[in-house]
């Protein structure tokens, strides 16, 4: 397993970094775990405050950023101190907490174990650093970009609007997260961006075993739920492949939001009411900090849960005709789905790499259905509304629908990975014999694991690393060898995301969109399609100023055989495996 | 004033207990790496190999530091990049040698990696191995040796004049789709791991 030795490297080089967001992670999630035993009383127990509080670690975190960048444009006090010292006063908000029971007064072995599942889950996520230089796809450079430039501008507030970068862009709880991150410990906006991915990916499956727990009582179903949630599928742990850092944080922030949701559905008295109800808008307005279109999920899931708890109240021959008619629709949508070329990628995790998990989710869910109602439909119900979401266009809009194709790749897990939970539970409460049930919770267990061994990479995806070793040497060789106004081309491709193609927007394809974050230079971007062979290009390039052509070695780059059937026009200046650097000579 | 029962003790302790040891574990840490002047340590301290590590190319295996490519450029200088798990690694320069002559190729660790460094010299060797050796700039240590083999890899620039006519590219990279390549793929070689 060289995954092992890639997680122990990451630790050995990065360890000091690791401890420091660590810190920055314990402190959020001690202050959430403070308010919700402040909020909730004891509605929730230990174990359950202290995996809700695992999701909502960000929270204080967002808030005080935002907070921060507010204060220090009127008190000139500098906006990473503000947000350090108002999170570290949260502390002094909450002097309720300590009358409440404490956490380890009445210790649990779910506890203990909680704690050591997040420090195994956090090592299988640090085999991914372990070659990764700079966050993967172009969508990581767009990130790195606007966190860095929040961090070079604390104490703008409101963020200069006319900024291209930051002016109505969607994900800024994310990067106020990570710029306050890289402040406050010191680090770098890179490793800061890279590491908080994988810890927010370690936690990511905890909301899913809480849920799960809750709702049956039973810890080897939620145990069961979580490794689904976790590494069932190639999502979302996908997503940092292509750079879906804000994704992935609305994700958990979502998730926050709708544990919340779903646990405040019984009788309690007004004051807790509220106290949920607070706690939910927190996490929904936290979640659309970070990605707007989580608060579509959130609506997803929220109307499922409502529509479920109709469906399970209507008479059983109404209630199942209905339960086939989603299931139909279900179908239907999945092979509408399929025959788009582009939207087909959406399945690529649960019907093809995944396929035998998710039959293994679909073998349980008759259980749970039959044990766990309500959760169950509104998984059901949430699966179809998440794929209608992919296919609904917008009102308005020529190819934007509520969701898009990544969004909805990576959150289908979470609605399967409850139904298998519910329906290993739902199995175990069913009359079998003692060991017919222990027989076959032992095979449910073995087939995932099998699964997980086999098939899960922990490693980064070739298919999104676009800038690698070969990268770096030709950037610090470009550094120290190019003039400081060279203007260098470099590749572009449609974004190819929806149904419908959208033409008009190219997105960087290979190392070349760091070149200005990294060395300072300017660069031009092209289709990686256009011919240097014809004479058309070269003047349109010398109308441009463009001085210099980068080709880097990911699957889509520039066609260097056309610069080089032109020696006259195009000189090679540097010459790499994976990385080369031409200059256009052919200028008038 | 009234006693706090052992049950709000033991958590206060803990959390007390768990935010000075990670603050403490980072203090150290940082100040330890703060502290440590490379070029005041002593030449067996500075990297863990006293022996001289033995270069094989990276793709063979990666030891303690490999060779990750070659590469020229318009100047007509050798460009060797190579790769590292020494932390830290001492600032090094390499003597690349065949047949005829031996050169010395200044080194820099790379600004975005500290695991990666390249070697820059003019060199326009025409033998297939030439032997390659890494020395650190303190002390003149010998730190590595091993052959450098030129598999194609490297290839001298038209502007150095060498071939005026256009060539291949030697790499093979994979094929490309210009217009249909979906955003966002899914994994290629799924479940290949490495």
């Amino acid at each position: 397993m060289p995954w092992i030795s890639d997680a122990l490297a990451v630790l050995a080089s990065q360890g000091n970094a690791l401890l420091r967001l660590l810190a920055l992670f314990s402190i959020g999630g001690l202050l959430t775990f403070g308010l919700l035993r402040r909020m909730l009383q004891e509605r929730l127990d230990s174990t359950e405050t202290f995996l809700l509080a695992l999701a909502g670690w960000p929270l204080w975190w967002v808030l005080s950023a935002f907070l921060g960048f507010f204060i220090a444009r009127h008190l000139d006090f500098g906006p990473g101190w503000t947000t350090f010292l108002l999170s570290i006063s949260g502390l002094l908000f909450l002097p309720g907490w300590k009358n409440i029971p404490a956490p380890f007064g009445r210790f649990s072995w779910l506890l203990l174990m909680s704690g050591l599942l997040f420090i195994l889950a956090l090592f299988t996520r640090l085999a991914f650093l372990a070659d990764l230089l700079v966050p993967s796809y172009f969508d990581g450079a767009f990130h790195y970009q606007i966190s860095q430039h929040l961090l070079t501008h604390f104490g703008q507030w409101p963020w200069d609007a006319s900024h291209p970068l930051v002016n109505g862009y969607y994900h800024i709880g994310f990067h106020l997260l990570t710029a306050s991150a890289a402040f406050v410990t010191n680090l770098e906006t890179v490793q800061v961006i890279l590491i908080l991915g994988q810890v927010m990916l370690a936690v990511m499956p905890f909301p899913v075993f809480l849920l799960t727990k809750h709702e049956t009582g039973s810890p080897l179903a939620a145990f069961f739920a979580f490794s689904l949630a976790g590494w069932g599928w190639n999502m979302p742990a996908h997503a940092l492949n292509w750079g879906k850092y804000p994704a992935l944080a609305g994700l958990l922030a979502l998730q926050f939001a709708l544990m919340i949701a779903f646990m405040a559905a019984r009788k309690d008295s007004r004051r807790i009411k509220i106290s949920w109800l607070a706690l939910f808008l927190l996490g929904g307005v936290v979640s659309g900090l970070m990605h707007t279109r989580s608060l579509v999920v959130i609506f997803v899931f929220i109307f499922s849960f409502f529509a479920a708890g109709f469906l399970k109240n209507l008479p059983g021959r109404f209630k199942w005709s209905m339960v086939a008619f989603l299931l139909a629709g279900l179908g239907g949508l999945v092979i509408y789905i399929e025959s788009r070329s582009i939207l087909t990628l959406v399945f690529d995790p649960y019907l093809r790499a995944g396929l035998w998990v998710s039959l293994l989710v679909a073998a349980l869910s008759p259980f749970a259905f039959r044990r766990f109602e309500q959760l169950s439909l509104t998984s059901l119900l949430a699966l179809f509304l998440l794929l209608v979401c992919l296919v609904l266009p917008l009102p308005g809009e020529s190819f934007q629908t509520p969701l898009d194709r990544p969004f909805v790749q990576m959150t289908l897990y979470l609605p399967l990975a409850l139904l298998g939970g519910l329906g290993l539970a739902g199995q175990r409460a069913e009359s079998f014999r003692g060991w017919q049930t222990g027989l076959a919770t032992v095979a449910v267990f073995s087939a995932l694991f099998v699964s997980i061994a086999r098939e899960y990479s922990f490693a980064p995806s070739p298919c999104c690393t676009l800038f690698k070793d070969h990268d770096a040497v030709a950037f610090d060789w470009m550094d120290k060898h190019l003039p400081k106004d060279a203007h260098i081309l470099i590749a572009g491709n449609t974004l190819n995301v929806f149904d419908i193609e959208n033409p008009a927007e190219l997105r960087g394809t290979d190392a070349g969109i760091w070149i200005p974050l990294l060395i300072g230079r300017q660069v031009s971007m092209e289709h990686l399609g256009v011919d240097f062979n014809v004479e058309e290009t070269l003047n349109h390039l010398c109308e441009r100023n463009v001085t210099h052509i980068y080709l880097g070695g990911s699957p889509e780059r520039f066609n260097a055989m056309g610069l080089q059937a032109r020696p006259g026009w195009y000189a090679r200046q540097l010459s790499l495996p994976e990385a080369q650097v031409f200059e256009i000579i052919g200028c008038p | 004033m009234q006693k706090l029962p052992a049950e709000k003790i033991l958590p206060s302790l803990f959390y007390a207990l768990l935010l000075v040891s990670i603050g403490i574990t980072g203090y150290i840490g940082m100040s330890r790496r703060a502290n440590m002047p490379i070029s005041q340590l002593a030449p067996g301290e500075t990297t863990e190999a006293a022996s001289v590590i033995s270069l094989t190319n990276c793709e063979a295996g990666r030891g303690k530091i490999c060779i990750l490519a070659t590469g020229y450029d318009a100047q007509g200088n050798l460009l060797i990049s190579l790769k590292t798990t020494l932390r830290p690694m001492p600032p090094i320069y390499a003597h690349l040698t065949d047949a005829r002559q031996s050169i010395r190729f200044d080194c820099h660790t790379v600004n975005y990696s500290p695991h990666l460094l390249y070697c820059l010299s003019p060199f326009k060797g025409d033998s297939a191995t030439t032997t390659l050796k890494i020395y650190t700039v303190e002390g003149d240590r010998l730190l590595a040796a091993g052959l450098l083999v030129f598999d194609g890899i490297a290839q001298i620039p038209e502007s150095v004049g060498i071939p005026e006519q256009p060539t291949p590219m030697p790499v093979s990279y994979p094929s490309q789709t210009a217009t249909s390549y979906p955003s966002y793929p899914s994994y290629p070689t799924y479940p290949a791991y490495p």
